[in-house]
């Protein structure tokens, strides 16, 4: 028995020696991404090594958003500096709600907001991959929040990223410079990113061909729902979740939005949340040409008529935002 | 309990260390709390039916063995007792929604208004196995060929033996139930042997079969979206998937029992090399096929009977295969494709020379039997369409759009049309992605084309280091390159 467990003891650390060599190899001679369950993605897209680094500097806002590039990329915060509402865009790719737990640990505390604002995109809430985790994990500092997201998570692509993380950041500490830069959109700082295409670049025959979607959920994205209601209330912050706009073909695709409805419409109850949903509520009349880059992202124009008019909503819910 | 699990990781070493350290009389209790516990860990309150199969079945095999082999038909009650009692878990739980929507649109079409009940009821991880080992038991009882057990523990064991429980091998009692009485001690060359099929099992599950999942469910969840070669590939891909899932499986469940000093019986005998329908079904599934062939194929008459009874026996087993596998009519066609070839193959068998003869190729036997090799592979992978089609119209849209649109397949990918070379070639991964998993089916066939000519790789007659360094690779591998999701064996839904 002594035997056999030494040489497993032996086996595992031969392992985790290849491991280490096959993954310098490639981080330093070729792209470490070719292995599939190593990703590192610094300075990729959605400007989060930016947003991360700002963040960390940012103090007591009044609103905080979070969720997926319908975020970054439609919750334009200097239109609510421009009313006198300091806000914080902390949006990142593909972010899930579980994504966003551990995002809101780091730095809930030091952000101080009134309110936090939650995207419950569809497609978002039944989303199990681990893609976001890893462009976080990737552009941020290693924290004992991100030990307990990969913990949690069990998945060893996020443990991959954690450690390289880990490593790189011994050597070199993270750098604004190594964030890539976008022709398409670009960073503003406050966590926006802004395009300057005025036009949808999906023809009016592929936004109407959009393949038939079906909700489903994944029962531990609704878990970190909850949990970020939890934490919110703990703080005493006042948290709303919203359904940000998408082309009205998108939305039609959803065969089963009424099921959608329900289960966001149970999760806020559940949680003392308000809900609007931009996609049903009355008083929002965008176009699928010019206020949408895509299906469901939407444009300069788009933005501005959908953040006047979530800033009225916002303003009736917190009366004292701004004052 | 899934074998690809952080939970397996601590279950078992835990399970083995106890086993070992106990005193052999209580090493059944050991096994038996520990099968539970598996089995209790998906859904703790379907351990009843588990339970019930087993009350029934001991009982049944001890009121058997009351009589003599003269007093057979007194043997008779308890036997039905035993097969309906089983036959009916299964039915009520895996086959009753299938019957019920079968008869509606049977009434629909012939004009009647009739709503069929349906239950939602989950189905019980391992059903078809476990009440399948529990049928043969009785009916090997009824037969004489084995003594009743007399203990209730060690045939309770005999039923939810946690390596074999869920997916099999669906072990006999004449192999099995001695073993669970046999005092085995701690040999380290067995452990290690029982530990590299384990490891060898986890790579064809988490590194093969799971990353071929990812394309595979891609198509086949949509595949009006593709033609030709998309299908093709997701096809062959599927093939190599559902392999890899299964023997994955057998290989860790025949692993984790030798650790333990236990034999199962061997499953899957390289699948992929055989040379016609008969010796596919010889190395596919071997308990499955064995069990068909022991307690239907045989008491139908088998062989032994005019050809055109032996044809319907032969069809009728198939059939009755693919139905055991699910409540589908995919299923079924499934099984009859296969009756359907491995009758065509004995029709043809004594004219099958003549074809290689007339064009010179008996002379290059080697030749001759890679491309039978080939061929049932193909015809194989046919069937598969429907095994793994969500519904018999996609079937049968696979099978007619695989040749169909292979030329504009081929357009597409070669012109990037709508930007399909990606999405079509790649099955909606990454070009990485896509050559890792064809550099690890290669891999896959590599091995078993060495220990198909029994090319032995003498692992055990290196020096450590070397072993060492090699099981560190292969484990390093496994991390690197596997799929962790937890998802379940295909085979668990059967």
């Amino acid at each position: 028995m002594r035997k056999l467990l030494s040489r497993i003891f032996a086996v595992l650390a031969v392992a985790v020696a290849f491991y280490v060599l096959a993954v310098a190899l490639l981080f330093t001679f070729g792209n470490v991404n070719w292995l599939p369950n190593v990703k590192y993605t610094l300075g990729g897209t959605g400007y989060t090594l930016l947003r991360l680094q700002e963040a960390k500097k940012q103090k007591d806002i009044e609103v905080l958003f979070i969720g997926s590039s319908q975020v970054y990329r439609g919750f334009d915060t200097r239109l609510f500096e421009e009313r006198g509402i300091s806000a914080f865009n902390l949006g990142t790719s593909s972010q899930t709600p579980a994504d966003s737990y551990y995002l809101l640990r780091e730095n809930l505390q030091q952000f101080n907001p009134k309110v936090v604002v939650m995207d419950l995109f569809w497609e978002i809430l039944a989303e199990e991959g681990v893609e976001a985790g890893v462009d976080i994990i990737s552009n941020s500092e290693i924290s004992n929040n991100m030990v307990e997201m990969v913990w949690h998570r069990k998945d060893p692509m996020l443990l991959n990223t954690l450690l390289l993380s880990g490593a790189r950041s011994t050597f070199k500490p993270l750098d604004p410079s190594d964030q890539e830069q976008f022709e398409e959109y670009q960073y503003v700082p406050g966590g926006f990113a802004e395009s300057h295409r005025r036009e949808n670049k999906l023809s009016p025959e592929s936004l109407s061909s959009l393949r038939p979607y079906t909700f489903t959920t994944a029962e531990m994205q609704l878990n970190y729902i909850r949990k970020i209601a939890e934490l919110c209330a703990e703080q005493q912050v006042i948290l709303v979740f919203v359904v940000a706009p998408v082309t009205k073909e998108l939305k039609d695709s959803v065969e089963n939005y009424d099921a959608y409805t329900a289960v966001i419409t149970k999760l806020a109850q559940e949680s003392n949340a308000n809900l609007i949903d931009y996609n049903i509520k009355p008083g929002l009349k965008l176009s699928s040409r010019y206020d949408f880059l895509d299906a469901n992202h939407l444009s300069q124009s788009g933005v501005i008529k959908f953040n006047k008019l979530l800033l009225s909503d916002l303003q009736r819910i917190v009366p004292t935002l701004s004052k | 309990m899934l074998f690809n699990s952080f939970e397996f990781l601590v279950f078992f070493p835990t399970v083995v260390g106890l086993y070992f350290l106990l005193p052999h009389r209580f090493r059944w209790v050991l096994l038996l709390i520990s099968s539970y516990a598996f089995y209790m860990f998906w859904r703790a309150a379907y351990a009843i039916i588990l339970l019930v199969s087993t009350v029934v079945d001991y009982t049944c095999g001890r009121m058997m063995g009351r009589y003599t082999d003269s007093e057979k038909y007194k043997r008779k009650p308890w036997l039905w007792l035993s097969l309906i009692s089983n036959l009916g878990i299964l039915v009520a739980f895996k086959y009753f929604n299938f019957f019920s929507d079968t008869t509606e649109s049977l009434s629909r079409w012939l004009g009647i208004a009739y709503a069929a009940p349906a239950f939602e009821l989950l189905l019980p991880m391992g059903i078809s196995f476990y009440t399948f080992q529990t049928m043969s038991y009785s009916i090997d009882v009824y037969h004489g060929r084995i003594k009743p057990e007399k203990h209730l523990g060690i045939f309770a064991l005999f039923i939810s033996f946690f390596p074999q429980l869920v997916a099999g091998p669906i072990e006999r009692a004449g192999n099995l139930l001695g073993q669970l009485k046999q005092r085995h001690e701690f040999n380290y060359q067995r452990v290690t042997s029982g530990l590299r099929l384990m490891t060898w099992g986890l790579m064809k599950k988490v590194v093969i079969a799971d990353r071929l999942a990812l394309m595979v469910n891609q198509v086949y969840n949509d595949p009006t979206a593709y033609e030709g070669i998309p299908l093709i590939i997701a096809t062959v891909f599927f093939a190599f998937q559902i392999y890899c899932d299964f023997s994955g499986y057998s290989d860790m469940a025949i692993g984790a029992a030798r650790v333990m000093g236990f034999k199962l019986m061997e499953n899957f005998r390289r699948p992929y090399f055989a040379a016609s329908i008969r010796e596919f079904w010889a190395r596919w599934h071997i308990s499955l096929s064995t069990w068909f062939r022991d307690y239907l194929y045989i008491p139908l008459g088998g062989s032994r009977v005019v050809k055109w009874r032996w044809y319907y026996n032969l069809f009728i087993t198939f059939v009755i295969s693919g139905f055991w596998h699910g409540a589908n009519w995919t299923f079924i066609v499934w099984g009859a494709l296969h009756g359907i070839f491995l009758i065509a193959g004995e029709v043809i068998k004594n004219q099958s020379h003549l074809l290689p003869r007339s064009i010179g190729l008996a002379k290059l036997p080697q030749l001759q039997r890679f491309m039978q090799v080939a061929a049932i592979f193909i015809l194989v992978c046919l069937a598969w369409v429907f095994f793994r089609a969500n519904s018999i119209t996609d079937a049968l849209y696979i099978c007619s759009h695989m040749i169909s649109g292979l030329s504009d397949s081929v357009n597409a990918i070669v012109h990037d049309t709508d930007g399909l070379r990606n999405t079509w070639l790649f099955l909606g991964q990454t070009r990485t992605s896509f050559l890792i998993a064809c550099g690890v089916i290669l891999l896959l066939v590599l091995v078993e084309w060495l220990l198909e000519h029994q090319i032995r790789l003498r692992v055990a007659s290196l020096p450590a280091a070397v072993r060492i360094a090699a099981y560190g690779a292969v484990v390093a591998f496994i991390y690197l390159f596997g799929s962790f999701k937890e998802t379940e064996f295909i085979y668990f839904q059967f």
